[in-house]
């Protein structure tokens, strides 16, 4: 029992929490942050297991631009639902797909 | 069709709407639980007899031009791989870009003067952006060393991208001749130089020994410049704030 | 099992493994298509997880090709992600909004 045992424990249940929590929460926000979460954790994993280039891979790519795109896109698919409920409301003007820019 | 797909927020707090009943549920748990027990029993009851291709990759990093085995196994030994994962890249790319024309006259880069970035914005575009491209370059160079290369230098950078085109005051113009070239850049060095090497030593992609550290610098700053390019789109189009932009021009 | 078998490789494999039995589980049970994006990306760390584990030995340098196809891997999953998340929004862009229904 050393350190480093101890270490691999709490990256693996850390990373298995953050798994869990992305896929069953209830807010969307929180599962993406968690997504991102895990990715880090995995991040360290790459660390203990020797995988340098992997690790940084993973850091900029995993974690940061997979994070920056699942957020956008949630976004964009928030707009787009408030857009057609507000398109609703006024029948008849505008086709919801349209824009008034 | 659309209705068995959910796109709204809130629609995983209607437990009714679109979910698998419990007990399928249960059942799923339970067979995904068993397999996977299965499997961590096969891990370890698994005897490892094999050594593995270290010891190939070391015996011949002398002759592949860098000191970093991984960059050695990415952009020498197996640059098959490599090759068709920026082909990969350049046909996402090609899927997501926004219009198929292309226009010679447009600039790639609008600059809006009048916008204000604001105080926040434009303080993290005046020290972070330029970081993040030199760290980019840096980790290219260093790739042949030690860990780094093509990938997160490409990723660094489309870092930096992303953080000067969400900004009001930078819109790129992906109608631009310039635009398209940055995303097809990389694929058409790897393919050329393949060949040009093919006609020192007979084989496609197998480099000459002297000239090899050369080689593979130049087409990693290729690929990393299509990589970067690739990326910001990708993020470009799925955020689509530049949507608006593209259509009116 | 005796517990001085069970070194980190076995125990990173085994957490790649359950990586991947979450991500399954969340990809067949949770309706929302935002989570079965997740999921899959959550089942692609989990294969990630088994390769890099595999490459590493007790005594000598970690076997830098799984690193390598890894690495690959890493950039082809974002970029599949991206592709699908831009598809979500072309869907959903499309598809008529629930109550005209």
């Amino acid at each position: 029992m050393s350190f480093s045992f101890f270490l691999d424990i709490f990256l693996i249940g850390g990373s298995l929490t953050m798994a869990w929590l992305c896929l069953f929460s209830h807010d969307l926000l929180k599962a993406i942050t968690c997504f991102v979460c895990m990715g880090l954790f995995v991040t360290l994993m790459w660390i203990r297991l020797d995988a340098w280039d992997v690790a940084i891979a993973e850091a900029a790519i995993g974690a940061g631009l997979t994070g920056a795109l699942l957020l956008s896109s949630r976004r964009g698919l928030k707009k787009t639902a408030a857009k057609k409920e507000s398109g609703e409301k006024r029948s008849g003007e505008k086709k919801s797909g349209e824009q008034d820019v | 069709m659309f209705k068995e797909i959910i796109f709204k927020e809130d629609a995983i707090n209607k437990p009714e709407k679109g979910r698998l009943p419990t007990s399928i549920a249960v059942l799923c748990g339970v067979t995904i639980l068993a397999l996977c027990t299965l499997l961590v029993g096969a891990l370890i009851s698994t005897q490892r007899h094999s050594e593995g291709l270290q010891q190939v990759v070391s015996s011949m990093l002398n002759k592949s031009g860098v000191e970093n085995p991984v960059t050695a196994v990415l952009l020498n030994f197996r640059s098959y791989d490599t090759l068709l994962e920026i082909a990969v890249l350049l046909i996402v790319a090609i899927v997501m870009l926004p219009q198929a024309t292309v226009s010679k006259s447009l600039s790639l880069i609008r600059v809006q003067q009048s916008a204000d970035p604001g105080l926040i914005m434009s303080s993290l575009l005046r020290f972070l952006a330029p970081t993040l491209i030199i760290m980019g370059g840096y980790m290219l160079w260093t790739g042949a060393y030690s860990p780094g290369g093509a990938f997160q230098a490409g990723a660094l950078i489309a870092g930096a991208g992303i953080l000067i085109f969400t900004n009001v005051q930078y819109q790129v113009n992906m109608q631009s001749f310039a635009f398209r070239a940055l995303l097809s850049i990389g694929l058409c060095i790897f393919i050329l130089s393949g060949f040009a090497v093919a006609l020192q030593t007979g084989q496609f992609l197998e480099y000459p020994q002297k000239y090899a550290s050369a080689i593979i610098l130049f087409i990693e700053t290729a690929a990393t410049v299509s990589i970067a390019t690739t990326l910001l789109l990708l993020y470009l189009a799925v955020a689509g704030t530049q949507e608006e932009f593209n259509h009116d021009a | 099992m005796m517990l001085s078998q069970l070194t980190p490789e076995i125990m990173y494999s085994a957490s790649g493994i359950a990586l991947f039995g979450i991500g399954l589980l969340g990809l067949i049970i949770v309706p929302h298509i935002f989570r079965k994006i997740l999921a899959i990306n959550v089942m692609g760390v989990g294969i990630f997880m088994l390769l890099v584990s595999s490459a590493k030995r007790a005594n000598i340098d970690a076997d830098p090709v799984p690193h390598a196809m890894v690495l690959t891997g890493i950039v082809v999953a974002v970029a599949g992600t991206a592709l699908a998340l831009f598809l979500v929004k072309k869907i959903n862009d499309l598809a008529p909004s629930e109550k005209s229904q």
